[in-house]
């Protein structure tokens, strides 16, 4: 199974970049010239071509701001999560280069280079597509942001609030092993793709202790750039804020280390809660593998694990991504609609999830099952060990659902 | 003689502290983050310099920072965006007195320095030293060192100057050779510090780098000396 995304020049039809993933021969320039001409022709005939379905393989074509397009073809992967790969994948060629660079770049080599730039983030992105190729200790997706619970976010949020301040910035968050821990409720106004780039604009990265990279938002700010500041705090744990040109780096770091430094306790607390995700008094059962649990409204995710299960099976059966295909497959289609909101006078459009269908939904395969139950704007997916009857699942998930949601001191 | 023992850390004491830098007890270095520092007896005294790498794009300057680091993970070349730090804890044994050097690299790139003002202004300020580096096979990138270390002194901190080449190959010629090394280096009066960032040998990482990070907590620890011995001339 395999992804394989192209850019090209909406105008000339030039190739900006193609990337790809899994065990799939190269793209040919000749096959991505014709990819291309379809749409062009299509387009010329005023009908647009949004996608195909090959016998084991989808074919989307998305055109951004009438200068770019941009080509996914991918197996196992559902047309929603395809487009949202391709909103993501144009929004991380604004993030480096800015909106005004791409629209009217005079000179192609140059832009191809000011490209390259962001080929880590792109195949980031293809990494949290669901081509089931490897098994990953990371399973990420595309279009949420992913989180960690701990007892301790409380207190993270707070620190992070008063360290916000100093910077006069309303956008920060707390990442821990790439998870946000915390963060301010600017952030969570960030546009989801937005929220997701920044991130991986920073994990994708090798590891170093500070870094201060220029960024353009693709919705909020495509045109001026702010400045991506991410602090390592303790190894594995770090505080990304985007801000102005004040502070000086310098300056920044030296008020971390005087904000976070009576914390250090607590931040070595939610470290340790990683990769388990979850705090100490969330218990799960041994015929509980772990579970998906989405604000669908929100956009973002948690994925806990049940490391007692890990320690005793054989690897491999301790497969968290197959919930992520149980959550594309079945609750996107089938529980969530999507509703389609036209801004006309910003020009944007919004996708916002709307909870129609059905409330509860399962899955039984030969290894596992799989549970899933929504709960206000929360859909939990509970992964099985096959051995738990079909009917006692939802009980599993319910008392999953109580222990999360009646703790106090759980908050993220 | 350099007032850095070169050795030190093969030695008996030496070997006693080392473990502390490593990842439980496997011989991977730990990373530390800014609230972080290796677990030493805290009556081992602390100094910390700030280096600020140049050189043209792609010779290498992530590479090496990595490598001394020891988080370097593969050898794909994407070119830096925008400022990246990385503290680097090295213990060295200086006369009879052993001594915990931090040294901050700040890395960018050329291209990041040309699109955004701040940068140069903020890799510069308060500078203890300025790390040229050049690349064995691209012999251009040598002949802009002389030019790069040139446009530091102009800084008010008088950063001393630290040169890499990258890419070294001790057993085959390099399109620049030894005579011409020597050269620059009775010219200028530094000591061109040879690295291959992409090596890797089964002796555990730290040892790999630790002659270059002795020379280059030599060149700071003189100019140090200099430093205060013109102060103390002065008064
Ligand atoms: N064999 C070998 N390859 C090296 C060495 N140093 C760097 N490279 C390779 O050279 C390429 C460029 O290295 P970088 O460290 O990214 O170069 P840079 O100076 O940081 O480049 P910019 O960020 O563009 O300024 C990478 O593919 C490295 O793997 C070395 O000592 N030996
Ligand atoms: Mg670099």
């Amino acid at each position: 199974m395999s992804v394989y995304v192209m850019c090209l020049t909406s105008s000339g039809g030039i190739p900006l970049f193609s990337r790809q993933k899994g065990d799939n021969d190269t793209m040919t320039f000749s096959k991505i010239a014709s990819l291309n001409g379809v749409h062009m022709f299509l387009k010329s005939q005023d009908i647009s071509l949004l996608s195909t379905d090959l016998s084991d393989m989808t074919v989307i074509w998305k055109e951004f701001e009438q200068c770019i397009i941009l080509i996914a073809i991918a197996s196992g992967v559902t047309k929603y999560i395809l487009d949202k790969f391709l909103d993501a994948t144009f929004g991380a060629m604004v993030l480096f280069t800015g909106i005004d660079e791409i629209k009217n770049s005079k000179n192609i080599e140059r832009l191809k280079k000011d490209m390259r730039l962001c080929s880590s983030i792109i195949d980031s992105l293809m990494d949290c597509l669901d081509i089931g190729d490897k098994i990953s200790t990371k399973t990420n997706i595309v279009n949420m942001t992913e989180c960690i619970i701990s007892s301790e976010n409380i207190l993270l949020q707070t620190c992070l609030e008063g360290f916000m301040e100093y910077l006069d910035s309303i956008y920060g968050c707390v990442l821990v092993h790439g998870c946000v821990a915390a963060a301010t409720e600017g952030w969570w106004s960030l546009d989801s793709v937005e929220r997701k780039l920044l991130t991986i604009a920073i994990t994708s990265e090798s590891i170093c202790t500070t870094y201060d990279i220029p960024v353009f938002l693709p919705c909020k700010s495509p045109n001026v750039a702010f400045r991506l500041v991410a602090i390592t705090l303790i190894n594995h744990v770090q505080i990304l804020a985007l801000c102005g040109p004040n502070p000086e780096l310098t300056e920044i770091e030296r008020f971390a280390v005087q904000c976070w430094k009576s914390n250090m306790d607590v931040l070595c607390t939610v470290e340790q809660c990683y990769p388990r995700n979850l705090p100490a008094s969330v218990s799960l059962d041994n015929e509980t593998l772990g579970f998906l649990l989405v604000n669908y409204k929100v956009e973002k995710f948690v994925l806990g694990r049940n490391l007692q299960c890990e320690k005793n099976r054989v690897i491999g059966s301790h497969r968290l991504d197959i919930l992520r295909t149980f959550y594309h497959q079945a609750v996107e289609m089938f529980g969530l609609s999507v509703e389609h909101k036209e801004n006309s006078d910003e020009k944007v459009i919004t996708n916002a999830w709307k909870f129609t269908g059905a409330k509860e939904t399962y899955l039984c395969s030969e290894y596992h099952k799989c549970h899933a139950v929504k709960h206000n704007d929360y859909i939990l997916c509970v992964l099985y060990t096959s051995v738990v009857p079909t009917h006692t699942m939802r009980l599993i998930s319910q008392k999953i659902l109580k222990m999360i949601f009646s703790d106090k001191q759980i908050y993220w | 003689m350099s007032a850095i023992n070169m050795n030190w850390l093969a030695s008996a004491e030496g070997e006693s502290l080392v473990h502390h830098f490593y990842v439980n007890s496997s011989k991977k270095r730990r990373f530390y983050g800014i609230l972080e520092r290796p677990s030493l007896p805290t009556s081992i005294e602390e100094v910390t310099y700030k280096i600020f790498m140049i050189g043209r794009s792609g010779v290498g300057k992530t590479s090496v920072v990595g490598k001394l680091a020891g988080t370097l993970e593969s050898n794909n070349y994407t070119e830096t965006n925008g400022i990246r730090k990385t503290n680097v804890f090295w213990p060295v044994k200086i006369w009879d007195k052993i001594v915990l050097i931090k040294l901050q690299f700040w890395d960018t790139s050329e291209n990041s320095i040309k699109k955004y003002s701040h940068i140069l202004s903020a890799c510069k300020d308060k500078v203890d030293a300025m790390c040229s580096v050049f690349s064995f096979d691209d012999a251009s990138s040598f002949n802009d060192i002389p030019y790069l270390m040139n446009t530091m002194t102009a800084t008010k901190e008088k950063p001393a100057n630290i040169v890499i080449g990258t890419k070294f190959k001790p057993w085959s010629s390099c399109v620049i050779d030894d005579a011409q090394i020597k050269e620059f280096e009775d010219k200028w009066k530094v000591k061109v510090i040879k690295i291959d960032a992409s090596k890797s040998s089964i002796r555990s990482e730290m040892f790999d780098c630790s002659y270059q990070l002795n020379a280059i907590c030599n060149i700071l620890w003189n100019r140090d000396k200099e430093f205060i011995s013109k102060l103390m001339g002065q008064s």
